[in-house]
C-alpha cells in the first residue's frame, strides 16, 4: 500500500471513528414526558398564554388540561412578559409607542380591548417573581447543573424540596417555573421550548402541555375566580 | 545575498571555485531572486486591494438591508464570478506575482460562494434554521475542493480545511439534541486527518497542511475538555503531542516538532492544574507546570537536533 492510500485510509478511519463515538456517547436523548395533548386531564383548570417560538412569533393560548393551541397576533404580538387580569384578559407590555403601556388582549379574538399607561414604578405587576411565589410564600426555584435539571419548592423556614428532576443533554435546563393561580400546579418551560405541568408536590408527575414555546418568555396561567395582575388603574 | 557573496569570496580564495563560477553563480542567483521593487509593488497592490474591498464592503453594508434578496444575490454573484474569472486569468500569467494573486482571488471566491448561498437559503428560499448551515457549507466545501484541485496554494488549502470543518460540524449539528460539547473532538479528528494527508502528500502544500492540522489538534482537545468538563480530552491532546514529536524525528519534519512542542506546552499545564489545583494549590501547581515545561523544553531541544540533523 503506498503512502497516499495509507494516509487517506487512516484519515477516513480516524474521522469516522470519532463521529461514531460522538453519535454513540455524545448524543444524550432529551427527556420525554407524557403528552396532555394526547391524554387531556380535566382536573387541571384554566388556560395558559405564552409566546410561540415561531418567526414571526405569535401569542399562543391553550387550555391547561391539554388540547389544541390558538395562535393570535402573529407578527404583531408584543414579545414580553405575560399575565392575566382577573377578568380573563391577557396582559403584556407595548414598548413600541413613546410611552410604554399595558395592552389588555382578548384571548379569543386577539384584539386589544384596552390599554393602561405604565411608568414602571413599583410594584411591577408583571414581575416574574410574583408568578413564582405562591400566596403562602412558597417560592419555585430552578436548578440546572450540567444536564440535571431540577425544580424545587422552598417553603419559608424549610429546606427546599424537589418536585421535578430529570437528566438530559448537558445544556438541558428548566428555564421558567410559575405557579398556577390556585397554587396546586406548577408550569415549567424547559430549554427546548416545551411547557410542562407538574403537581405542586411532584405528583402527578410532569406532563407535556405543548412544544414550540419561546424558552426565554414566561407562560402565564389563568383560572377564573382567582386574582389576576393588578394594573393599579 | 550578502552571505552568498561572502561565501563565494571565501570559496574563491580557498580555490574551491573559479572566478568564472563565482560570476555564473552570482548571475544565476540574482536572476532567480525577485526584485525588491517588484515585491514592494506587490505588497502595496495587496494593501490597496484590501482597502478597496473594505471600502466596498462598508459601502454595501450601508445599503445592504435596503436591497431586495435578488439584488443581494446578484451583487454577491457578480463579485464571486468576477473573482473566479480573474483568478482563472491570473493563474495562467507568466508573472509569479500575478499567479499569487490568483490564489487570493479564488480564496475570496470561496467566501463569496458561502455568502451567496447564505442569502439564497435565508432570504429567498426561507430554509429552516436547522438546515441553513448545510445549505451554506456543502456548496462552499465543493467549490473549495475544486479550486484547491486546480490550484494547490496556501490559501486554497486553508479554504478547503476550513470548509471541511464547517461541513462536518454543520452536518453533526443536524443531530438532535446536538452534541455541541463533543465538537472539539471532531475538530481534533479533522486535524489528525490533515496531518496524515499532508504526510501522505495528498494535501498540499505540505507545510501549510501540517500547520492547519496542528492548529486543529491544539484547539480541539481544549474545546472538548471545557465543553465536557472532563480531563480525558487533555490526555488525548498530550498523547497526540507525543505522537507528533516521535513522528517529527522519523520524518525529520520541523513543523511536526513545533506542533508537538506547542501541544505539550498547551496540554501539560492544563492537566497539572486539573489534577493538582485543589490538592496542592495554585502556586505549587504553577511551579510543577514550570518544572515539567523546562524538562519538556530540554527534551524538545534535543529532539530538534535529531530532526534537523548535524
Amino acid at each position: 500500500m503506498n503512502r497516499a492510500v495509507l494516509a487517506v485510509s487512516a484519515s477516513v478511519v480516524v474521522i469516522l471513528a470519532v463521529l461514531v463515538a460522538v453519535l454513540v456517547f455524545g448524543v444524550i436523548p432529551l427527556p420525554n414526558y407524557p403528552s396532555l395533548a394526547d391524554n387531556s386531564d380535566t382536573s387541571i383548570p384554566g388556560a395558559v398564554a405564552f409566546i410561540t417560538d415561531d418567526n414571526p412569533p405569535c401569542l399562543g393560548v391553550v387550555q391547561a388540561s391539554g388540547g389544541p393551541t390558538t395562535e393570535l397576533r402573529c407578527g404583531v404580538v408584543e414579545v414580553g412578559t405575560l399575565g392575566w387580569t382577573s377578568e380573563g384578559l391577557i396582559v403584556t407590555i407595548d414598548f413600541s409607542s413613546a410611552a410604554p403601556r399595558y395592552l389588555l388582549i382578548d384571548p379569543v379574538s386577539g384584539e386589544v380591548v384596552d390599554t393602561v399607561p405604565t411608568d414602571f414604578e413599583e410594584p411591577k405587576p408583571l414581575a416574574w417573581e410574583s408568578q413564582s411565589t405562591r400566596a403562602d410564600g412558597a417560592v419555585l426555584i430552578t436548578d440546572n447543573n450540567r444536564g440535571t435539571a431540577t425544580v424545587k419548592v422552598r417553603v419559608p423556614n424549610q429546606e427546599p424540596t424537589s418536585i421535578l428532576s430529570t437528566e438530559g443533554p448537558q445544556d438541558y435546563s428548566f428555564d421558567v417555573a410559575t405557579w398556577s393561580p390556585d397554587g396546586q400546579w406548577v408550569l415549567v418551560v424547559d430549554s427546548e421550548g416545551r411547557i410542562l405541568i407538574v403537581g405542586e408536590s411532584g405528583t402527578p408527575t410532569a406532563r407535556l402541555l405543548l412544544e414550540g414555546a419561546s424558552r426565554w418568555m414566561n407562560a402565564a396561567w389563568y383560572i377564573p375566580g382567582y386574582p389576576g395582575v393588578d394594573l393599579g388603574g | 545575498m550578502r552571505d552568498l557573496d561572502e561565501n563565494l569570496e571565501r570559496w574563491r580564495v580557498a580555490d574551491l571555485i573559479s572566478p568564472e563560477q563565482v560570476e555564473a553563480i552570482t548571475e544565476f542567483e540574482t536572476a532567480a531572486r525577485p526584485q525588491r521593487s517588484s515585491l514592494i509593488a506587490e505588497v502595496l497592490g495587496y494593501l490597496g486591494g484590501a482597502l478597496a474591498i473594505v471600502a466596498l464592503w462598508v459601502f454595501i453594508a450601508e445599503y445592504w438591508n435596503n436591497l431586495q434578496s435578488w439584488a443581494q444575490l446578484a451583487l454577491i454573484g457578480v463579485l464571486t464570478l468576477a473573482f473566479l474569472a480573474a483568478g482563472a486569468w491570473a493563474r495562467t500569467s507568466r508573472s509569479e506575482a500575478v499567479r499569487r494573486l490568483a490564489s487570493f482571488l479564488w480564496f475570496l471566491a470561496v467566501a463569496g460562494i458561502a455568502g451567496w448561498f447564505g442569502v439564497l437559503s435565508t432570504g429567498t428560499l426561507d430554509v429552516s434554521n436547522e438546515a441553513v448551515a448545510l445549505w451554506i457549507t456543502i456548496p462552499t466545501f465543493a467549490v473549495a475542493l475544486v479550486l484547491w484541485l486546480a490550484l494547490r496554494k496556501v490559501l486554497q488549502v486553508a479554504a478547503l480545511v476550513g470548509a471541511t470543518h464547517a461541513v462536518v460540524l454543520s452536518a453533526l449539528a443536524q443531530v438532535k439534541p446536538t452534541p455541541f460539547d463533543w465538537f472539539g473532538l471532531v475538530i481534533w479528528s479533522i486535524g489528525i486527518a490533515c496531518v496524515l494527508l499532508a504526510w501522505g502528500t495528498v494535501l498540499k502544500p505540505g507545510g501549510t497542511s501540517y500547520g492547519l492540522g496542528i492548529a486543529a489538534i491544539l484547539l480541539g482537545p481544549t474545546m472538548a475538555s471545557a465543553g465536557l468538563d472532563q480531563a480525558w480530552p487533555l490526555w488525548l491532546g498530550l498523547l497526540t503531542a507525543a505522537a507528533l514529536l516521535v513522528a517529527s524525528i522519523s520524518l525529520r519534519e520541523i513543523v511536526l516538532l513545533v506542533g508537538g512542542a506547542g501541544a505539550v506546552f498547551i496540554f501539560l499545564p492544563q492537566l497539572i492544574f486539573t489534577y493538582f489545583r485543589d490538592t496542592l494549590g495554585v502556586p505549587v501547581a504553577l511551579f510543577l507546570s514550570g518544572v515539567l515545561l523546562i524538562a519538556a523544553a530540554l527534551l524538545i531541544a534535543r529532539l530538534k537536533r535529531e530532526v534537523t540533523g548535524p
